[in-house]
């Protein structure tokens, strides 16, 4: 079954077809928002409200507009931002990176992921983990497709420093 | 280009983009770029392995309630921020179905061009119901059917309207009819003497939907009107439109009789009702005679007692019992006057069900 398939049985309301859906997409969706509302728990209910409200409306979704995979993770997205906006909070937590061991770099390259801003970390996550072209990048964070590559570096750029060491201390804003 | 002017399409490259001659040109030859480039690509590598890492077991599924409608949805709100009892909600709801199937089943069936039953409603000139009959179309329905009781209460006319099915016909049925009317006085002088056999017979064809006129000699005409169903309606006869009584009704309908334990008589698909305290309704079985029941005194009558759809009373040390279809009084007292010998006049052996004036039956006793 295809995604055009799968969407259009979806949108006819087959449970089924929205379980596999669920079960091909979620955990990349909660790893996601793990790194977007800092805990699993928050996470998962986040994911949980995001996957309800496709559910229910699975008519926002248009093909033509890019993968359903890209939808989702901007459905995610919003999701995450209502969930910091009930929070009524819009700064998260700064993690101090203090080991430097070579066993330790890796693990703490995540970390140093969440001291980006909340848009250039949700922008490296979409691109390098979950491969999303620049136009699905564009449509899903509803951003220019001109700037896409811009913001990327910069992104990217940000990520390099912290991770080496440059950067180590910067706040992570809400926007 | 300077190295800073170049990072930007080094990223790009790192996405897998074409970039700018000059760019691509500046960062074939440039090592600090190339090391950069090592490291962007790395950063990506390292954030894919550690995403993968972070792929936990996925919590349960949920269940995924199936999608309803915006009325179903409002529904269910409605129902859960309902103030007045659900219970009773719930009641009402069910009659309101209960209505609207039956309306829409009666409905359905009337559409139908060959029901196995027609109601024959017969209306007098002033639209009130004369009288009711269901006649079954599977050939049970053989005799002469006889419908009797006042055509004018003004001028004291007295009609009685005999239907025989004689089979189908195209979108209707056929029917042999005889009619009679008289002066009360007149009748009850001439009661035992008509020959109704003598009456002259016409072929009539009755088209349900399609009122037809019956002349009643120089007493008026009575209208047939026809209605299709496929089974014989549980409240057919004389305009019934409660299934509760009134308060000085009498309703029989579809009469069984027992004696004893013992069924002595049945007449289906016949309803007979009326209102005052001046009329007694009448059964006639065949062989068992005429039983008269009436809400006020009459001669020679035992008293009995109404429960709902059942008349209890007790004849020569025998208890008696008539079942009816629907609730007979809002009373319980009834006067109960059997006539073992009777025979109708008109139609010896046959049923009979309907009702006379009690003033008619004091003069004939």
């Amino acid at each position: 079954m295809n995604d055009q398939e799968q969407w259009r049985r979806i949108v006819a309301g087959d449970a089924q077809a929205f379980t596999a859906f669920y079960q091909a997409t979620a955990p990349r969706l909660l790893a996601f928002l793990q790194h977007m509302v800092g805990s699993r728990e928050a996470a998962e209910d986040v994911a949980q409200e995001t996957y309800a409200g496709i559910w229910r409306h699975p008519g926002g979704y248009h093909p033509e507009r890019g993968s359903a995979r890209g939808y989702l993770f901007g459905a995610g997205r919003r999701r995450a931002q209502e969930w910091w906006r009930r929070r009524g909070s819009v700064t998260e937590e700064v993690v101090e990176v203090s080991a430097e061991s070579h066993t330790e770099r890796q693990s703490m390259l995540l970390d140093a992921l969440d001291r980006l801003p909340t848009e250039q970390r949700t922008l490296l996550w979409l691109r390098e983990v979950e491969g999303l072209s620049y136009d699905e990048l564009a449509k899903t964070l509803d951003i220019p497709l001109g700037t896409v590559r811009s913001r990327l570096f910069t992104a990217r750029e940000a990520l390099r420093r912290i991770w080496t060491g440059s950067g180590k201390g910067e706040r992570n804003e809400m926007r | 280009m300077r190295c800073d002017e170049a990072a930007e399409f080094v990223s790009a490259l790192c996405d897998g983009e074409m970039i700018t001659p000059e760019a691509a040109a500046h960062i074939r030859a440039c090592a600090a770029c190339a090391e950069l480039m090592k490291q962007y690509t790395a950063l990506g590598a390292a954030l894919r392995c550690e995403a993968s890492l972070a792929l936990t077991a996925l919590p349960p599924t949920p269940h995924w309630e199936t999608r309803t409608g915006i009325l179903t949805r409002l529904w269910r709100k409605g129902w859960q921020t309902m103030r007045v009892p659900r219970l009773a909600f719930a009641a009402l709801v069910l009659v309101a179905l209960i209505t609207i199937g039956v309306e829409w089943k009666r409905a359905h069936v009337s559409a139908q061009s060959n029901g196995s039953v027609v109601v024959v409603t017969v209306n007098r000139e002033d639209q009130s119901v004369f009288s009711t009959h269901a006649f079954s179309l599977d050939g049970s329905d053989k005799g002469y059917m006889s419908m009797g009781g006042i055509l004018d209460p003004k001028k004291n006319i007295d009609a009685s309207i005999s239907l025989k099915l004689a089979g189908r016909a195209e979108d209707g049925v056929r029917f042999f009819v005889k009619v009679k009317a008289f002066p009360i006085a007149e009748e009850i002088a001439k009661a035992n003497t008509d020959d109704f056999a003598q009456l002259p017979e016409r072929e009539i064809t009755l088209i349900p939907g399609v009122p037809l006129k019956v002349a009643m000699g120089e007493y008026g005409t009575l209208t047939l009107n026809g209605e299709w169903f496929d089974h014989i309606p549980p409240q057919v006869g004389m305009g019934i439109v409660s299934i509760d009584t009134g308060p000085s009704e009498l309703r029989i309908q579809q009469p069984v009789l027992l004696k004893g334990d013992m069924r002595i008589g049945e007449i289906d698909g016949m309803t007979d009702t009326h209102s005052g305290f001046d009329t007694s309704d009448f059964v006639v079985f065949p062989k068992t005679g005429r039983y008269l029941f009436s809400l006020s005194p009459i001669p020679d009558a035992v008293q009995g007692k109404i429960e709902k759809n059942r008349i209890s009373f007790e004849y020569q040390g025998t208890p008696y019992t008539l079942l009816t279809g629907a609730p007979i009084a809002q009373l319980e007292k009834v006067w109960v006057k059997v006539e073992p010998d009777y025979k109708d006049p008109d139609h010896p052996g046959s049923y009979g069900l309907g009702s006379l004036r009690n003033a008619t039956l004091t003069q004939k006793n």
